[in-house]
């Protein structure tokens, strides 16, 4: 069984931090609270999502499984007005979601996880380097790098302890560097890593501009960023693959 | 098995041109290929689907292009440099995994049943965002492929495996593997496959339960088969000889079309195993008000008349592809079901001879409705049969086809049980397989068409020769519009086309020539007409024209 109220923000800030990646997925609807694991077709990013029974306003579930199309639930939950509650019923007969907001009444068809991509497993990765920062800078690096590049490469310099952001495109370039005043955090480690802004763009847009981000990152490997939404309820860590440097 | 094994194995099969090295091979494989046999027997022709399923990919080139720079990092135009440079989109694909600059989070290698499960699965995306996830699944399957993988998964998902494996090749390499390999088990085999169309069945029941199996394979309504063709006469004396009392009939410029009805429930068929059930309305309102079978095949030639003559095919034809306006045009010109063969009456009756599959078929038919038999007659003399033979031609028709009355029925084979005599010189069916843009006011439009037979023993087009002439500026619009989608690669103003479009030649005489890699070369061939009910494999073979050119000979010696 799986019953939830949950605030329209939640909702959506939930389905949106994973469909950048991927257009279905399977959620399992734990006691404690609901977890999403997705990787998207090319392999190439990931996404692992947790929700805490906390962030709802009231929510029951024994350990289900259900399959939905994040664009139509996010469609749905784009029908409620900001502070408006979402309530989430699973009919087990039917296998359908019933969705109430205020009245308005949505039956939402599920589908068969089985049909669904395979959960990835994590990768296990130890980066030397951790960046722990504002959300608004990695927009900010991501918005800047994008007028002149598809790639970004993200770094940090260990002797003189700061991080970097390098755009290189045809004619103009894109430097940034953030010393540790400007970071909430910095523990320098060899970091040096090129990553594609198709992604990066895509992940940056699900990320809060006022979250508090960490990266983890090393020399030509994948990058994780981890953040906290719902007042600490949700946890997101995404990873992405670098792109390979010929040379 | 993993899918690496399996390109090991495509890759003997373009190592060798010999037929029987390649049917050894595949005989090889199948008997190792446990419980993986029924996918391996589509696959080693780089098939998803059995022939009698409907479904298709529904993944172009350009999707597919698209799918090789997500997976490898690169960007699109790269992928299409190497891709006109090598003049094989798998080839390409192989150069962009090994120079991919993307790298992955994980990486799995890939099984064949993984592979052919995420193939076949593109086939059920339907609707918005349905050309993403083709893509993304592509790109997923290419992801984990080293180059090898990512040349043969493309080819796959294209349709183009340049293996020159055929269905013959399948057949012979089962019947090694499963049955002796004497002539009579690769009969079995074969037999097995004209009443199944799915060579999933057929290797499972070869491996299983041999020829006794095989032989019990049969016809299922609903799942079509193939047509029984006819070989051209020299001349209605030609066609008669040595046949006591042959059947004769009207050869009919229709749609050739098998008709299954199952409990009321009534399906058409074309030649190539289409479904046409929601074109033709009017078909399946006479066939269920006047056929007195619950479960039958009936085969037939439809055909549209306009006030009592028949209109062209290429004209009728049209109603195939469309989807609208189908009342209005089965308003205008009325059909008739020209019935002339009964497969299945409660049971195959593909064995039993043609005389007895025909009394049958009156039977089960009204005399004088929609759907009645073809205009027959068993003609005791040649001037019998000539003056039938007049009426046909009178009455708007073709010619006729002159059968066998004690012939079994050969779905698929071109076995000399028919034999159709038509006045003029035949045309053939045949391939584009490639086009020029044209120069000066035609800039916009592509001509020069590259002809092609397929040769069903190699599984392969061959090139018969170039078409110059023949056409209006709306055909060249046509044209243009039906082979643009399909350009491969371009050198100059010559390009290279997916081979699909199936069209229809006049021509002077076959000659013998260099040019072509079939050794033959029409000349002056003209164009006549779109066949839009025939695909690539079921255009005009290189051994018909061997023959045409065999025949042309004989007469001119004579």
């Amino acid at each position: 069984m799986f019953k939830a109220i949950v605030s329209a923000a939640t909702l959506s800030s939930t389905l949106d931090s994973v469909s950048v990646l991927v257009e279905e997925c399977k959620i399992h609807l734990d006691e404690d609270g609901l977890q999403i694991r997705a990787v998207d077709p090319a392999n190439v990013g990931m996404v692992d999502l947790s929700l805490s029974a906390d962030a709802f306003e009231s929510y029951e579930a024994d350990g289900g499984l259900i399959g939905i199309d994040l664009s139509r639930l996010e469609d749905i939950a784009g029908m409620a007005e900001t502070g408006q509650l979402v309530q989430l019923e699973l009919d087990e007969e039917t296998r359908k979601l019933q969705i109430q907001i205020d009245g308005l009444e949505y039956t939402l068809a599920l589908i068969d996880p089985d049909s669904i991509r395979q959960e990835p497993d994590i990768p296990d990765l130890d980066l030397p380097a951790e960046v722990v920062l504002e959300g608004r800078d990695i927009n900010r690096s991501v918005t800047a790098a994008d007028m002149v590049s598809d790639h970004i490469t993200l770094g940090v310099d260990d002797g003189e302890e700061y991080f970097y952001v390098d755009a290189e495109g045809d004619t103009d370039d894109v430097h940034l560097e953030l010393t540790e005043e400007d970071l909430i955090d910095l523990q320098t480690g060899p970091a040096h890593s090129l990553f594609s802004l198709d992604y990066l763009k895509d992940m940056n847009k699900a990320i809060p501009t006022d979250a508090e981000v960490t990266l983890e990152l090393g020399e030509e490997f994948p990058i994780k960023l981890h953040y906290g939404f719902a007042e600490g309820d949700g946890q997101v860590t995404y990873m992405l693959a670098p792109r390979i440097q010929s040379e | 098995m993993q899918y690496g094994e399996l390109t090991a194995v495509y890759d003997r099969l373009e190592a060798t041109a010999s037929t029987l090295e390649k049917t050894e091979i595949l005989a090889e494989t199948f008997a190792d290929a446990g419980d993986l046999l029924p996918e391996l027997s589509l696959l080693a022709r780089g098939r998803l689907f059995a022939a009698w399923e409907p479904d298709e990919l529904g993944v172009s080139s350009s999707l597919t292009v698209e799918a090789i720079a997500t997976a490898s990092g690169l960007p699109d135009e790269r992928i299409e440099e190497w891709w006109r440079e090598e003049g094989d989109l798998g080839d390409a694909a192989a150069l962009a995994v090994e120079n991919r600059v993307q790298a992955t989070l994980v990486s799995d290698s890939l099984d064949v049943r993984e592979v052919y499960e995420t193939l076949r699965g593109l086939a059920d995306h339907e609707g918005a965002g349905s050309q993403d996830r083709r893509v993304g699944e592509i790109a997923g399957l290419l992801g984990d492929s080293d180059p090898d993988e990512a040349r043969y998964i493309v080819r796959t998902t294209v349709g183009a495996m340049r293996l020159g494996v055929g269905e013959g090749t399948i057949r012979d390499a089962l019947a090694a593997a499963f049955l002796d390999g004497e002539e009579d088990a690769a009969r079995a085999v074969e037999r097995a496959y004209e009443v199944t169309n799915d060579f999933r069945t057929v290797s499972e029941t070869a491996r299983e339960a041999g020829r006794e199996g095989l032989g019990e394979l049969e016809i299922e309504l609903f799942r079509p088969i193939k047509a029984m063709l006819a070989r051209k006469a020299d001349g209605l004396e030609d066609a008669l000889g040595g046949t006591e009392r042959p059947v004769v009939e009207y050869k009919y410029d229709g749609m050739r079309t098998k008709i299954h009805v199952r409990e009321g429930e009534v399906r058409l068929f074309t030649r190539r195993l289409e479904d046409v059930t929601a074109q033709f309305p009017d078909v399946v309102g006479a066939v269920e008000k006047e056929v007195g079978s619950d479960r039958a095949i009936i085969e037939a030639e439809v055909v549209g008349y306009d006030n009592g003559t028949p209109i062209p095919f290429q004209e009728f034809s049209k109603r195939i592809k469309r989807k609208e306006e189908i009342t209005e045009l089965a308003e205008r010109y009325p059909v008739t079901v020209h019935a002339f063969d009964l497969l299945y009456d409660d049971g195959s009756l593909l064995e039993s001879p043609l005389v007895e599959r025909l009394d049958r078929l009156t039977e089960v038919l009204e005399p004088e409705g929609t759907v009645r038999r073809a205009e027959n007659v068993r003609p005791d003399s040649l001037e019998a049969a000539k003056t039938f033979y007049e009426d046909a031609l009178a009455a708007g028709q073709e010619g006729v086809v002159v059968k066998n009355p004690e012939a079994p029925y050969r779905p698929g084979s071109r076995v000399g049980y028919m034999r159709k005599v038509k006045p003029t010189m035949e045309r053939l069916d045949l391939v584009v397989v490639g086009a020029k843009w044209s120069e000066g006011r035609k800039s916009d439009w592509l001509g020069r068409l590259r002809l092609a037979c397929f040769d069903d023993e190699r599984g392969e087009l061959r090139e018969v020769g170039r078409l110059f002439s023949g056409l209006t500026d709306d055909e060249l619009r046509e044209i243009t519009a039906k082979l643009e989608p399909l350009v491969e690669s371009a050198e100059g103003r010559a390009v290279t086309v997916r081979p699909e479009v199936v069209i229809e030649v006049e021509y002077e005489e076959i000659q013998a020539s260099e040019t072509y890699d079939s050794g033959y070369a029409l000349r002056f061939p003209r164009f006549s007409g779109f066949r839009e009910d025939l695909g690539p494999e079921d255009a005009d073979g290189f051994e018909r024209v061997r023959e045409l050119y065999d025949d042309q000979h004989r007469t001119e010696g004579a």
